[in-house]
């Protein structure tokens, strides 16, 4: 501390205590201190209002520009986007691309429907054998188990069931991306090919409007859905309470238990053929070309 | 007794009618959708009903709702057989007032236990 500011000092001080010393001075240095105290912190105030507002027009200023930054970058991903899809040959579109792989997998649910059929045919052909057996006088054990694992390839064929369910649901969520492409090319001035008309023409409503449709979903897939022990337990009662405890079924859980395993003694496999010259590979054969395969 | 079975894969239906007939039950009408089965269980008694519920244009959980609905049909033994294995599918089934529920795939064993379960007289 200088001299002048310790002598500053020592006069403020004998000054605050003379008026201290009387009870008008005292009220008066109350309010003096009052009243520098009010103004300090007015001017405290008015210092943080002009910081706030300083740093809320920055941040105003920050949000803007990310929000102009966002704006802009979704302009340039929809142009984009446009013009890759104006450049879309509509023989090489989406849409002729899906009708193709929804024909296959329509494809395909037919044929495992005639080929389940046929397995189904010579299960029912073979238990009528089995009866017959019976009837004659075979071994009733035999004719049993003949019986027993008849039925169970009966039950194996069930997969069609399930299989044709997801295969359609895979159909109608590609038809729904025939809709959905259709209608980008439709917005965006591509010329439709007749292909596309009769897609948009088809009849297909993604949104099923049925009163249950909001709980058809097809078979679970592995992990979800409830075991039939589970459905058991939730029709034995507190179907609502056990909603809740009720975990995805372990691996394999609600899968027919097998039977037990034929009894019958395997035929001795069959002698290995010779093996035919291979033809080539990717070399497409005719049908008197694969008997030879099977006769040589 | 007769039994209608109800699915809209003629497999599955084949392979209910076979399975029943081993058990015993050989008089057996099918339908392959709720609408055709309603048709059916209006037009004459059935003992019991086994259907599946994804079908078009009318579904098992809808048949089920119609025949609980209907004064003639409401107590007849229902089972659903079905691939729709979600805990809510369950529920909706029961509360819709279904008296069995089989989850496909299944076997002939637990078709039999159920259609036991839910006959007069057969429970266990």
């Amino acid at each position: 501390m200088t001299a002048a500011s310790r002598s500053s000092a020592e006069r403020f001080d004998k000054i605050r205590d003379a008026l201290l010393a009387t009870e008008e001075g005292r009220w008066f240095y109350a309010a003096l201190l009052a009243r520098l105290q009010s103004q300090d912190t007015d001017r405290l105030l008015a210092a943080i209002a002009e910081a706030k507002d300083a740093i809320l027009e920055r941040s105003e200023d920050t949000r803007g520009q990310i929000f102009h930054a966002e704006l802009a970058e979704m302009a340039r991903t929809i142009q984009r986007a446009r013009v890759e899809i104006s450049q879309i040959r509509m023989d090489d579109a989406p849409p002729s691309r899906i009708i193709a792989a929804t024909e296959e997998l329509d494809a395909i649910v037919t044929a495992t429907e005639r080929a389940t059929s046929d397995i189904l045919s010579a299960s029912e052909r073979i238990q009528a054998a089995a009866d017959k057996l019976r009837k004659a006088g075979a071994q009733a054990e035999l004719c049993d188990e003949i019986d027993a694992q008849s039925t169970e390839i009966m039950m194996a064929c069930s997969f069609q069931d399930i299989t044709g369910q997801r295969t359609t649901k895979v159909v109608n969520l590609l038809r729904y991306l025939e809709q959905r492409v259709n209608s980008m090319l439709a917005v965006w001035g591509q010329t439709k090919g007749a292909g596309a008309s009769d897609l948009a023409r088809a009849d297909f409503n993604p949104l099923d409007t049925r009163p249950d449709a909001h709980l058809m979903t097809g078979p679970a897939r592995e992990g979800e859905g409830v075991s039939q022990d589970q459905v058991d337990r939730m029709l034995g009662g507190g179907a609502e309470e056990m909603a809740e405890e009720v975990a995805p079924p372990a691996s394999g859980a609600g899968e027919p238990e097998p039977k037990a395993r034929s009894q019958v003694p395997a035929a001795p496999a069959p002698a290995e053929p010779a093996a035919p010259e291979a033809p080539a590979e990717g070399e497409a054969l005719n049908q008197d070309d694969i008997a030879n395969l099977f006769a040589a | 007794m007769k039994v209608l079975v109800v699915d809209d894969y003629s497999t599955m239906r084949r392979i209910i009618r076979n399975l029943l007939g081993q058990i015993g039950y050989t008089d057996v009408e099918e339908a392959d959708n709720g609408d055709s089965a309603f048709e059916k269980l209006k037009a004459e008694p059935f003992g019991l009903v086994i259907s599946d519920w994804n079908m078009e244009p009318v579904s098992g959980y809808e048949l089920l709702q119609r025949v609980r609905a209907d004064d003639t049909l409401k107590s007849t033994p229902f089972i659903m057989v079905t691939a729709e294995s979600k805990t809510e599918n369950v529920i909706a089934a029961k509360k819709a007032g279904v008296d069995n529920y089989i989850v496909k795939p299944f076997n002939a064993a637990t078709l039999e236990a159920k259609i036991n379960s839910v006959l007069p007289g057969k429970a266990a």
